[in-house]
């Protein structure tokens, strides 16, 4: 005789088209199974004798690996899982992840502001929503929650709706923030609750943080969030976005977030939407973010790769994985590629508004396409990821924006860059979610992938030992 | 094991697996990720050869 059970922490798990899962105490990571390998898996509950002469080779791989992982553990036949261990199904999608605007409001004026922020009319959302919001994720089998704003930290329950998080257990994964109100006091709030979310902070240029932000002293006050935040070992990231203004300065903003102890940095020409439409003199096009960036890239690489960096759609350097990766080719050029979702982000990943609408992403935000998406607050997150708008975007095949698009139909790169972003085409467009975003367009249709491939295979061998 | 306990057993078992949703949430998936990546060591992933480049997409 031969019992094995699950060690605590590891629960039974499925979802709608995923019925097969096993969520790790980490509640990011949650292992899907095929019919034959969790025949075993629901085994591992005390109860079954598991004979492994029986067992598939399938079956006794995973016995083995599930066993040296500690996962599976010898049991004397008495022991049972515990309830919240036991097979649970959720009638929803499955999403590993929501990203949260607990407010719309803000505290800074960024001139670029996609959403607005300080223009913002609408309330936080009150404890009593967020408590609502948190149990609908959880009923449909979310667990880690990012939160960002407008400008989240200054929620006015933040404390409190920390507690709610802890009290449900959900992880805090992420706060985006700009850090601002980044101190001391909140860390302790964190630590106290054992909560140690990464902070993804805005940072937009060494000496020229403030101009985009339009707040003096706004980076003094973000490199004394990094500055803490490194101190106290919370795990940093930047978002940088790209202008007229501190395209001159990307040796110097990366060699002082290294610094500071970030360890990734994403920039992002801004987009003309929301505020940033009335600043046209310092647009940046992505003909000079490119050259700017290849131009810089021969120095970054000989300063060792100070952080790991995304360049825009361009290139992507990963130090920790000693990768190279070129952001705007999502999918693999390959025949068959028609069929799969148009993102893989959007699939995986949920946003939740200031306003309680569940929508694709947050760059969904102030398009016209915000209003066609429901309200948590006014409909059950279950029905919403069943039977929904929000629903049948994020499983949107990438074939569907090809076809729909004359241009994409006809060009050689489609199943390279399966017509773009889905917010991208819907911003520029106005409406049309199925169509061509020009940004991905233009770089494939003027060189730039091909740029891209040849900077990857000449600096692949350039990551520091 | 009591007959309500196999038959939930059953119920789970027989569930039907979308392998579109399950290879779009994994994948991150090997046929539509791994091949944007180089690594240090990497063996080239077949579209880098077949990919169609700019002239050959300039005439299809």
């Amino acid at each position: 005789m031969a019992y094995y059970l699950l060690r605590k922490g590891y629960e039974l798990c499925g979802w709608e088209g995923m019925p097969f899962g096993l969520r790790y105490p980490d509640p990011q990571h949650v292992d899907f199974f095929d019919r034959d390998e969790y025949r075993l898996v629901y085994a591992l509950d005390g109860r079954h004798d598991i004979v492994e002469d029986n067992l598939s080779p399938a079956q006794k791989d995973l016995l083995n690996r599930l066993k040296e992982q500690h996962i599976a553990v010898p049991s004397g036949g008495e022991e049972r899982l515990e309830p919240r261990q036991e097979y649970r199904r959720y009638p929803a999608l499955y999403k590993k992840a929501v990203n949260w605007s607990v407010t719309g409001r803000c505290n800074y004026r960024c001139r670029h502001c996609f959403m607005s922020a300080p223009d913002y009319r609408g309330k936080d959302l009150s404890l009593a929503e967020c408590r609502h919001i948190l149990d609908e994720l959880l009923s449909c089998g979310i667990r880690v929650v990012q939160l960002t704003g407008g400008e989240p930290l200054i929620h006015p329950c933040l404390t409190d709706l920390l507690d709610e998080i802890r009290q449900r257990d959900i992880l805090l994964q992420v706060i985006h923030s700009n850090g601002r109100l980044v101190d001391e006091k909140l860390l302790d709030e964190l630590d106290r609750r054992q909560m140690r979310p990464a902070f993804h902070l805005s940072f937009d240029g060494a000496g020229r943080h403030d101009w985009l932000r339009s707040v003096d002293g706004a980076e003094e006050a973000v490199i004394r969030a990094f500055r803490l935040l490194h101190e106290r070992g919370f795990q940093t990231a930047v978002s940088m976005c790209l202008h007229r203004h501190n395209i001159g300065v990307l040796k110097e903003s990366v060699d002082m977030l290294a610094s500071l102890g970030v360890r990734h940095l994403k920039m992002a020409v801004a987009r003309p939407e929301g505020r940033w439409k009335r600043e046209t003199a310092n647009f940046l096009t992505q003909d000079e973010a490119n050259e700017a960036i290849l131009a810089y890239l021969p120095q970054y690489v000989a300063d060792g790769m100070p952080v790991s960096a995304q360049f825009c759609g361009l290139l992507d350097f990963d130090r920790e994985k000693r990768i190279i990766r070129i952001p705007s080719a999502k999918f693999s050029g390959q025949p068959g590629e028609e069929r799969v979702f148009a993102c893989r982000a959007v699939r995986n990943n949920m946003y939740i508004s200031a306003s309680g609408r569940v929508l694709p992403c947050m760059s969904m935000c102030g398009t016209a396409m915000e209003p066609m998406f429901e309200s948590v607050l006014e409909k059950p997150l279950t029905e919403i990821l069943t039977d929904s708008f929000y629903r049948e975007m994020s499983r949107l095949p990438m074939g569907s924006c090809i076809g729909h698009n004359e241009r994409c139909s006809a060009c050689g790169y489609r199943l390279l860059c399966g017509a773009g972003c889905r917010a991208c085409a819907c911003a520029g467009t106005g409406n049309d979610y199925l169509g061509i975003d020009e940004e991905v367009c233009h770089f494939f249709r003027n060189g730039w992938y091909e740029k891209a491939k040849e900077a990857a295979e000449k600096y692949r061998d350039s990551f520091p030992r | 094991m009591s007959e309500q306990e196999k038959a939930k057993e059953e119920e789970v078992l027989s569930q039907e697996v979308s392998e579109e949703e399950q290879a779009a949430v994994e994948g991150d998936q090997k046929k539509t990720v791994d091949w944007c990546y180089l690594l240090p060591d990497y063996v080239p992933h077949p579209c880098w050869n077949n990919s169609v480049r700019g002239e050959e997409a300039e005439e299809k």
